[in-house]
């Protein structure tokens, strides 16, 4: 996970804490996500049961909720904790750096 | 399988006034199943202390309607956001499915289908139409009394207790191969002899005591007293358009009494409840308020709805083309 480049993807204040964001980086979409503090995560933005973007759901006790079926994610793992889910999510490295956040894409 | 959720209509929410919404609370939850077992249970004792006269008539119905009313449950507990808590969702998901009659897995899993393909017949099906065209007009009123959905067995092909039986026997029905993962369908089948082995081990009781009394509390309940809970749901969507990515057409919002809202656990903010299905049941009623100025007007009772959806299956009987056109606001 430590290949690839570090990508300044948005401002820290940009996340409100225990929210989420996405964005889009080479035609694909990713999903950045803020608990409380300035600990910042990352991952594939798309549910891996139906496709549907994570960005439009919730974060709540350090998972990610998804929209649609309420499949839920650990933000910081990517793990799948609830179907329809069974697969997890790819998590990536996510920092701070001043007030930007930047996070490492292959 | 790919949803495309922009393709869907979403109505402006404030993105912090939805989430606030969509939080789950235990206190709501551990309220709603105190309240509702708590009248389940005077209703049984009721029907029991009545036992021998006419009056247990009444108090059996009043029981059968209130245990019918456990699909609700079950339906928000499907969904893991009738408690904040895992553990409880999961404990009352099995009660409620149990009394429910509704197979845990294969609800699960069709449910998901529901909630992606609203009203869809094809690529894929949603299992859950429960008026599918050309409506069958006899066995749409015959769902509303007593008993009458047997009459009309033979047509149901997703019927809850015979299908579950066809699960228990090993038998792969269209429903479990179409929506259940492969690795799933173990637990369907397993769960469903669960459940006949408790419908039997009922009856047996019954038959060795010579009373009616196990089977009228556990297994007829859902035959004798659905009539409430069938006139809740199927003001969902009978009568609205399918294959529509816009749930304000396939779906519709009643405002109920007290009462029903209770025990239908909020589900007549249907619309509401399609379009933002994270939000707790506990909290429909206040999404409405925030997106009603976006949505077609809400039948005003029961008896409203039923003006616009009985014409309308009657037409469906003959023209399955036919659909309610619902005027949305621009």
């Amino acid at each position: 996970m430590n290949n690839g480049e570090w990508h300044q993807v948005c401002a820290a204040d940009d996340i409100d804490e225990e929210d989420v964001m996405g964005f889009e980086y080479n035609g694909k979409y990713y999903a950045i996500y803020r608990l409380l503090g300035d600990n910042f995560y990352a991952s594939d933005g798309l549910c891996t049961h139906e496709q549907v973007k994570l960005a439009d759901g919730f974060v709540f006790n350090g998972c990610i909720q998804c929209p649609r079926h309420n499949a839920t994610f650990d933000v910081k793992t990517g793990k799948a904790e609830t179907p329809p889910a069974t697969v997890d999510l790819r998590s990536y490295r996510a920092e701070k750096r001043g007030d930007k956040v930047f996070v490492l894409l292959n | 399988m790919q949803v495309n959720l922009d393709s869907w209509y979403t109505p402006e929410v404030d993105r912090k006034t939805l989430k606030e919404l969509s939080r789950r609370s235990d206190v709501d939850g551990i309220r709603h199943v105190i309240i509702y077992f708590s009248a389940l249970l005077i209703g049984g004792i009721l029907a029991y202390v009545t036992w021998g006269s006419w009056w247990t008539v009444l108090w059996f119905f009043i029981y059968g309607n209130i245990f019918a009313f456990s699909n609700s449950i079950q339906h928000e507990t499907n969904h893991g956001t009738f408690f904040a808590s895992p553990r409880l969702n999961l404990i009352f998901w099995h009660i409620s499915s149990f009394m429910s009659a509704f197979e845990p897995i294969r609800w699960k899993w069709t449910h998901f289908v529901h909630h992606s393909y609203t009203l869809h017949t094809k690529n894929p099906y949603d299992f859950e139409i429960q008026v599918t065209r050309p409506a069958d007009v006899v066995a749409f009123f015959l769902k509303f009394i007593p008993f009458g959905g047997l009459l009309t067995i033979h047509k149901s092909f997703h019927y809850v207790h015979k299908e579950t039986i066809m699960h228990a026997l090993g038998i792969v029905t269209p429903v479990l191969q179409q929506t259940v993962p492969a690795e799933e369908q173990p637990k369907a089948v397993w769960w469903a002899r669960v459940y006949v082995t408790i419908w039997l081990a009922t009856i047996v009781l019954s038959v060795v005591t010579r009373s009616w009394l196990p089977v009228l509390y556990i297994i007829l309940p859902n035959f004798y007293g659905g009539t409430f809970l069938t006139l809740c749901g199927l003001t969902q969507h009978a009568g609205l358009a399918e294959n529509e990515r816009d749930h304000r057409l396939s779906t519709r919002t009643v405002i109920l009494n007290p009462v029903l809202s209770f025990l239908y656990c909020r589900m007549e903010y249907h619309i509401e409840h399609h379009i933002f299905p994270l939000v707790p049941c506990h909290n429909l009623k206040q999404l409405h308020e925030v997106v009603k100025d976006q949505m077609p007007a809400p039948r005003l009772g029961l008896i409203s709805a039923y003006r616009e959806i009985v014409p309308a299956v009657i037409k469906q009987g003959s023209d399955a083309a036919y659909c309610i056109q619902v005027q949305v606001p621009a």
